[in-house]
């Protein structure tokens, strides 16, 4: 009996996925997307084992060397292989993106939630602090808070997770406005359940798929924030590599040697609009009628 | 009656409405002064047109909202102050009008269950809790093999019957029960009246049953309210009520219901255009702008309820 119940249970579970999957893999663009993120995502990894090359070993001799069959991506003005140290920045780049993003949206959806679900004061005092966040474009933001929290990896990741916290908290909150007036959630409070048992266990599952959706856009975004403050010099510091310095130690030779700037550029590019579609893609499949609530990564 | 169960007494429930930026603030009298109580074991029907305030009485009742005055007691205990305690928290439950959203689409039908059955024993054990939800779906005719399904893959009935679950988990003496059936299939309404009723009577449970539908009401409720703009209207037994309506309103509501036997809707009177707003409800009788049989004295004087037979009460005092 127990078994039985136990495999029917999952084939329900899977049924609901692959009626998921059949959804999404209709959009062609968002599946090309998934598969270049994933594919990135692997080569980032493995990185170590993928480059072709040291991306910290230099030739000043061969600097700004334009692509060849041995450096497909040419080499960089201190004469290091731009494939190698594309790859390896994609750890940097993508890493910080995922890391900046799970925090934000672990802060912006805890504030949110709370926010829309107690409303009065709570609400009022989260939502101020929202508009004082939102009074600054997001790089701009990340900026600032880079400029205050100082450099290194850790604060740039919080600068950028902090930077993004006030869409989260927009989203999760006018979310769990509708949530908390739907009968369920009455259901709960009469039973006598709490207000973290309710939030954690009414409120969050059922706003999960658009925040997904928002993380992936946002993805995308941070991707771009990174890049434009490793552009800056803001971001990682030399010589590691990351796609955003990449650029911007390259762009004195833009004229002479455009590769050193095309090809980190391009790879922002796709990736940012990778998880763009992909987030399309996923919103489609989930539940097209989220559009309204959710802001785009660019 | 018996010392009843529960009682709401001088309940105001006011909504507070901006009026622009500068225009103040304006409310809606959603119920004004209404005192009501039911007994114990019985069913006491709340009818009337939307926005007369059922749903926001029932819901006071049931101590989801905070009257703006007044207070309910619940053998005695006022709910809204000290009746958030558990032991009495547990005893009020309330059913509601759309089974899809009173059950959360991202729970299995277990785990519903499952929210009542540890809220009354916590620590229950996962065999123990599986056996108490079979049971409890046996109660409402459910096939135990529903506990592994999610909302979604019930029929709207088959939803309202784990609602009804739920309620009785906690093993209730008072249900709110706020229109149980208008969301469902008319096929399917007098099943789940039924299933009601029984509940009631092995359970011995209370029952505030919020309706407009009169042939439900007249099929299990022992008494019957009539509310209009905020105001009960008519009080009584429910034979009593139908038999010898004792106010125009409620003539009018039985001479336009449709599916009750013939004998009720002997009164011909029809409402005259549409309820009025409630942030300015007519002075007087609350229902003069309306009734067909209105007097100059009905725009004047504040009605109220005047006794006319046993616990049989009106609050007009022209009609008959």
């Amino acid at each position: 009996m127990e078994q039985r119940i136990e495999t029917r249970e999952r084939e329900e579970e899977r049924s609901g996925i692959r009626e998921f999957w059949d959804r999404f893999s209709a959009n062609k663009a968002a599946v090309i997307s998934l598969y270049v993120i994933i594919g990135l995502g692997i080569a980032s990894i493995l990185a170590d084992y993928i480059a072709p090359y040291d991306p910290y070993a230099f030739d000043i001799a061969r600097r700004l060397e334009p692509p060849s069959p041995q450096h497909p991506f040419g080499l960089d003005h201190l004469g290091r292989d731009i494939l190698s140290r594309i790859i390896h920045g994609g750890r940097y780049s993508m890493g910080i993106a995922y890391a900046s993003v799970l925090l934000g949206a672990a802060i912006g959806v805890l504030l949110g939630v709370v926010s829309g679900y107690y409303g009065g004061w709570v609400d009022d005092v989260i939502q101020r602090f929202t508009d004082a966040l939102l009074s600054l474009p997001t790089l701009l933001l990340a900026i600032a808070l880079v400029t205050v929290l100082g450099l290194g990896l850790q604060s740039l990741i919080l600068s950028i997770g902090i930077s993004t916290v006030p869409v989260y908290i927009r989203l999760a909150r006018s979310l769990a406005l509708q949530e908390r007036n739907m009968d369920y959630v009455v259901a709960a409070k009469i039973m006598g359940k709490g207000d973290a048992y309710i939030m954690a266990r009414h409120i969050l599952p059922n706003i999960v798929s658009p925040i997904l959706v928002q993380s992936t856009y946002y993805m995308g975004l941070t991707i771009l924030i990174a890049s434009g403050l490793g552009f800056l010099g803001l971001g990682v510091q030399p010589p590691t590599p990351e796609w955003g310095s990449m650029i911007g130690l390259g762009r004195n030779y833009i004229y002479a040697a455009p590769h050193v700037v095309a090809f980190p550029g391009i790879f922002i590019l796709i990736t940012s609009l990778a998880f763009n579609i992909l987030g399309d893609g996923l919103r489609d499949a989930l539940d097209p009628r989220m559009a309204k609530y959710i802001k785009r990564g660019v | 009656m018996p010392e009843p169960l529960i009682k709401a007494e001088n309940i105001k429930k006011y909504f507070p409405v901006k009026k622009g930026l500068i225009g103040g603030t304006e409310y809606v009298r959603a119920v004004d002064d209404v005192s009501l109580e039911i007994g114990e074991e019985t069913i006491t029907a709340l009818v009337g047109e939307s926005g007369s305030g059922k749903t926001t009485l029932g819901r006071i009742m049931a101590g989801i909202w905070m009257p703006t005055s007044g207070r309910v007691l619940y053998r005695g205990i006022d709910i809204h102050r000290d009746g958030m305690k558990r032991e009495v928290r547990h005893r009020i439950q309330m059913i509601f009008q759309n089974p899809d959203s009173s059950l959360n689409p991202r729970m299995k039908i277990l785990d519903i269950l499952g929210e009542a059955i540890t809220e009354a024993e916590p620590g229950i054990k996962k065999d123990e809790l599986i056996e108490r939800a079979t049971k409890l779906l046996e109660e409402v005719n459910l096939h135990p093999d529903h506990l592994y399904k999610y909302p979604h893959e019930l029929s709207g009935g088959e939803k309202q019957r784990v609602a009804i679950a739920r309620a009785i988990a906690l093993e209730p003496e008072f249900i709110v029960a706020d229109e149980p059936v208008s969301a469902l299939d008319i096929s399917i309404r007098a099943q789940i009246i039924n299933l009601l009723a029984r509940i009631q009577r092995e359970h011995g449970i209370a029952i505030l049953y919020i309706a407009h539908d009169l042939r439900t009401v007249w099929n299990i409720s022992d008494y019957v309210a009539v509310m209009y703009l905020g105001k009960i209207m008519e009080y009584g037994p429910t034979e009593e009520v139908f038999k010898n309506t004792g106010h125009p309103y409620t003539a009018t509501l039985l001479s336009t219901a449709p599916l009750l036997p013939e004998e009720f809707r002997k009164h011909s009177l029809k409402p005259i255009g549409e309820p009025p707003s409630l942030i300015n409800p007519p002075k007087g009788c609350r229902f003069h702008t309306r009734c067909p049989l209105a007097r100059e004295e009905c725009r004047e004087v504040d009605m109220k309820l005047i006794e006319i037979g046993r616990e049989h009460y009106t609050a007009c005092p022209f009609w008959r």
